[in-house]
């Protein structure tokens, strides 16, 4: 069970308050500085000095060590910059680093993590080789080869083509399946619609509305966050995507 | 991997059978007489490790700031540590407050370098980030740069101007064992860090961002790193004076030797950049000048041209 309370960072995020329990994906959508980053930022640790609360389980992960904040999360950045063609298997061995489980386990998690992102024929290649797709992939592979039980993704499918757009939010759903809590901020409404089981949405650093996505994307809560009058367009099977309203 | 590394150390050793072979009036490596036995001993020997440990020091310096700065342009001099250094021992000269031979100006030197270490971590806010501490170290680099220059104006007469402006564009020739004594136990500290900070330099094949939810003590790791930079470039300064250049250029010669993880970066370096210094030395003492050349001038007199060849090279492959 993950629980904010009244969590605060000066200028960008104002008194949020929420909770999600394990083996859920969730998202977390607004505008741009709305917050969203900020949100995954502070409770992935990579953003300091935020006032409030941010329990997992009964770890304060606001106040606890760095190092007992790595065995409980696993944190995917917005953008990934690769500037020394190092290989993608020394990029998978060292996103365990300061992990704390034996050498077997942690290999197992990487063989696991191999087959499940089909890593196989990228292995010996350097990371400054490949697609930004590809890149995505091996990040993916990386979080996954962590093992925890709290993942964090920033913008997981910004500048990916609709293939892989899927394919990350695929595996994010499968992540959450295995009974994973996965927090993941997103720019696609309708991938959010599509995928998420909760969202949460942000407006100027506040919370103004959260739940399952069609008790949250409704006209009004759209029109107060993106200041756009928007109508939904569905086909028989239900998929949906955003158009503005004429 | 193991070819790559034999063919430095048979560069290593080809290069230090010269240096220790040069310098006299003709090339002999086995000491003939006494007198030779004292010239290889006292004057040979320490020379070419003096050079060496310097080279390991600057080569190590400058591959830990270009992966902790994220910045393939940082080397020693941009973070104005040897600038520091260098103030502290021209300054200390100046006012005559201990003697050109005394243990005292190393020592001075080196806190200098910490003293300018101390003031770019509170200058750049404790938590560096890339672009900030650049700025900050180029600020201080100017600074100490200007105050040396104000102290050779007031140098007392044209002698110690000539010394103290030569010491600035550094050598290795006549230290003798008490310098190298003096870099060995700061190269051999500098190296134990560096093996204690081994998983969060390879962690920076990562982005910033995702490298802060490693589990590191970042602000620790930082701060112990730019120590480790600190030391290594001070006991070069007070050693050999300033000599730029090989913190840049041996990283990027590892690069183009094909090696990349961050700490195969680092140690190779090291030994780079004391092999290129053995090397420099080594041709400083066999050019027939008036006054023997000045080991920083000469390396980046041949150190430039040769990068620009190597990255056209690298370039059109």
């Amino acid at each position: 069970m993950l629980e904010l309370t009244n969590l605060s960072y000066p200028k960008r995020l104002n008194n949020v308050n929420y909770c999600a329990s394990a083996g859920r994906l969730v998202g977390v959508i607004g505008a741009n500085g709305s917050g969203k980053s900020t949100l995954l930022s502070i409770i992935a640790g990579a953003l300091k000095k935020a006032n409030g609360e941010v329990k997992w389980h009964s770890d304060d992960l606001l106040h606890c060590s760095p190092s007992e904040q790595r065995q409980q999360l696993a944190y995917l950045a917005q953008k990934n910059e690769f500037r020394e063609p190092v290989r993608v298997s020394d990029l998978l061995l060292t996103s365990q680093v300061n992990i704390k489980e034996s050498s077997a386990t942690l290999s197992a998690w990487r063989e696991r993590s191999i087959d499940e992102f089909h890593l196989g024929n990228l292995l010996s290649r350097a990371i400054t080789e490949l697609s930004g797709g590809e890149q995505r992939r091996v990040m993916l592979a990386c979080i996954y080869a962590m093992n925890r039980s709290l993942l964090l993704a920033d913008e997981p499918t910004a500048s990916l083509d609709l293939h892989y757009q899927l394919l990350v939010m695929d595996w994010l759903k499968a992540m959450s399946k295995e009974g994973k809590l996965v927090l993941v901020a997103l720019h696609d409404l309708a991938l959010a619609a599509q995928y998420c089981d909760e969202l949460l949405l942000l407006n100027e650093g506040q919370l103004i509305a959260s739940g399952e996505p069609n008790q949250v994307l409704t006209d009004t809560n759209l029109a107060a966050a993106y200041k756009v009058s928007v109508d939904w367009l569905c086909n028989s099977n239900g998929v949906a995507m955003l158009a503005r309203r004429l | 991997m193991i070819l790559r590394s034999l063919v430095i150390l048979a560069f290593a050793l080809v290069l230090t059978l010269w240096h220790l072979g040069s310098g006299g009036d003709s090339w002999s490596l086995l000491p003939q007489n006494e007198l030779d036995t004292f010239i290889f001993t006292e004057i040979r020997l320490p020379r070419v490790i003096l050079a060496f440990c310097n080279g390991v020091a600057l080569g190590l310096a400058g591959s830990v700031l270009q992966l902790l700065l994220r910045n393939p342009l940082a080397e020693p001099g941009i973070t104005g540590i040897a600038g520091g250094a260098a103030l502290a021992t021209v300054a200390t000269l100046y006012l005559g407050a201990v003697g050109p031979v005394s243990w005292w100006l190393p020592a001075v030197g080196l806190l200098g370098g910490i003293v300018t270490l101390g003031l770019l971590w509170l200058l750049s806010g404790r938590q560096p980030q890339g672009i900030r501490i650049i700025l900050v170290g180029v600020a201080l680099s100017a600074i100490s740069g200007a105050l040396i220059a104000v102290v050779l104006n007031l140098a007392p007469n044209p002698f110690a101007f000539q010394e103290w402006a030569l010491w600035l564009m550094g050598s290795v020739s006549n230290r003798g064992w008490a310098y190298v004594w003096l870099i060995l136990p700061l190269l051999i500290v500098s190296l134990v860090l560096l093996m204690t900070q081994r998983h969060y330099i390879q962690a920076q094949i990562f982005d910033e961002p995702t490298v802060q939810t490693l589990g590191f003590n970042e602000a620790w790791s930082k701060f112990l790193l730019l120590l480790v930079t600190a030391l290594l470039v001070s006991a070069s300064v007070v050693t050999a004076g300033i000599i730029g250049f090989i913190g840049l250029v041996a990283p990027h010669l590892v690069r183009l030797l094909g090696l990349r993880r961050p700490n195969q970066l680092i140690y190779y370096s090291g030994a780079v950049g004391g092999i290129l210094l053995v090397g420099v030395d080594a041709l400083v003492q066999t050019i027939d000048t008036r006054v023997e050349l000045q080991l920083g001038v000469v390396i980046a007199l041949i150190g430039a041209p040769w990068l620009l060849l190597l990255l056209h090279r690298s370039g059109r492959t």
